[in-house]
């Protein structure tokens, strides 16, 4: 019985097709409701869910916005006691987005082993990271919580060089200088190519 | 509006028009979805031998703060004349009429579009007449709306749109380009039928109250014949996506 409650009717519709009334379903993503109707605002396959009386739409084509739980890059801007500001760069590093939509890191948000005073301890000014959008509106509130999130490039604070991953620490190809931040799990460069280039 | 020059008869004997369609029948209508690769959206629409390209870029950075608005996507929407689109070689600098037609399919879109979805971005439309025969406008609000939903842009409803004219004292749907120009009125009319509200509605030239009305219900039946081709043209498109899944 459960079984047939939870299956789902899908078929194809466009932009204004009538899906329901609200009597019957509430508004899913991408359905929205006018005059107790509710209309599909996007080309996709309908999705009916009978157990939670859901009905939306999966779009054929899917845009990407700045909602709570999109990733991100963004160029730290600044650092000050338990904030840093950010610059939104965008979904990828190569369509940047060129208007200023601006970010912030609460270090209550940078996963640490220990306790962090200030997020000067794991990110510094000038560094590029991959960050999840947590807020609906600007400036977004940001958080490297989350296994995808990472530092993915830094500076070296001393020479001003990109510095490569070795290991769990980042080291500078060219003065050496090491130290231990987190997370740098999709960090993009390895200090072992960062090394090969400058020989 | 032209005055009907002697000679030139509009109407058989049978009451049927030049191009051989009674008053109340549209032209034959093709549209594909999905014809640019390099566009987000794109689609291709003829209205007898009106055919318009348009393709839809967005939401995307534009680069000019200014043009931003903080709560909604800016659009943007560029209606030009191929110069090889009529009989004498039009200049391929945009024209009054030009300007003018971008700002009205502009107009006709936005309240389709859900642009509160996208604050800081803008959305842009370009429509290219490849080959005028009348009805430029309406066939470029159609393959607008079109091209916004390959896009993937949310939309409250597709937008349909068909010139309702008046010929020697008959009211025609979907006019071609003698009956504009010798016709006595013309009412282009774009409306999203679902919701059943009009997006655009221009009168040129002169309509009595009862035939304006009678019109607009010509011009209701020639959008809802449009519209249905619409919705096959897009799902026409996704069928082999559907399969895949």
């Amino acid at each position: 019985m459960r079984e047939k409650i939870d299956q789902e009717i899908r078929k194809i519709v466009s932009p204004g097709d009538i899906l329901g009334v609200v009597e019957e379903f509430f508004a899913g993503e991408n359905v929205y409701e006018r005059n107790g109707f509710l209309i599909s605002s996007v080309a996709g396959i309908e999705h009916v869910d009978l157990r939670d009386r859901i009905v939306s739409v999966t779009p054929f084509r899917e845009l990407r916005k700045f909602v709570p739980g999109a990733f991100v890059y963004v160029l730290v801007t600044g650092t000050r006691g338990d904030i840093a500001t950010a610059r939104v760069l965008g979904f990828d590093l190569v369509n940047i987005y060129r208007n200023n939509i601006f970010g912030i890191l609460h270090v209550s948000h940078i996963p640490s082993e220990r306790r962090l005073r200030s997020v000067d301890e794991m990110i510094r000014v000038g560094d590029i990271l991959y960050v999840k959008i947590v807020s609906r509106t600007q400036p977004f509130f940001l958080s490297l919580r989350s296994p995808k999130a990472s530092i993915t490039v830094s500076l070296c604070p001393r020479c001003g060089s990109i510095m490569g991953r070795l290991k769990e620490k980042l080291v500078c190809p060219s003065c050496g200088y090491s130290e231990e931040r987190k997370p740098i799990t999709h960090y993009l460069y390895k200090y072992s190519e960062l090394r090969g280039r400058q020989r | 509006m032209g005055i009907l020059k002697p000679g030139i008869k509009l109407f058989t004997d049978e009451g049927l028009r030049i191009d051989g369609r009674r008053p109340d029948q549209l032209r034959p209508i093709k549209i594909e979805v999905g014809v640019l690769k390099n566009a987000d959206g794109s689609a291709y629409v003829e209205y007898g031998n009106t055919k318009i390209l348009a393709a839809v870029y967005g939401p995307r950075d534009p680069g000019a703060r200014h043009i931003l608005l903080p709560n909604r996507a800016t659009l943007r929407c560029r209606y030009h004349m191929a110069p090889f689109s009529t009989h004498e070689r039009k200049s391929p600098a945009p024209s009054r009429r030009e300007i003018e037609l971008s700002k009205v399919i502009r107009e006709a879109l936005e309240p389709a579009v859900i642009v509160e979805a996208f604050p800081r971005t803008v959305i842009d439309i370009f429509i290219e007449v490849l080959n005028a025969d009348g009805g430029t406008r309406t066939a470029g609000v159609t393959a607008a709306s079109l091209a916004l939903a390959d896009a993937g842009i949310p939309m409250r409803d597709l937008v349909a749109g068909v010139a309702v004219g008046k010929v020697q004292g008959i009211l025609v749907l979907d006019e071609n380009e003698q009956e504009d120009m010798y016709g006595e009125a013309d009412l282009p009319v774009a409306a999203m039928p679902t919701l059943r509200e009009i997006t655009l509605l221009q009168l040129n030239g002169v309509l009595t109250e009862e035939e304006f009305y009678k019109a607009l219900e010509l011009a209701w039946q020639g959008i809802n014949q449009i519209y249905k081709l619409q919705k096959e043209a897009l799902k026409k498109r996704y069928a082999g996506a559907e399969e895949e899944e």
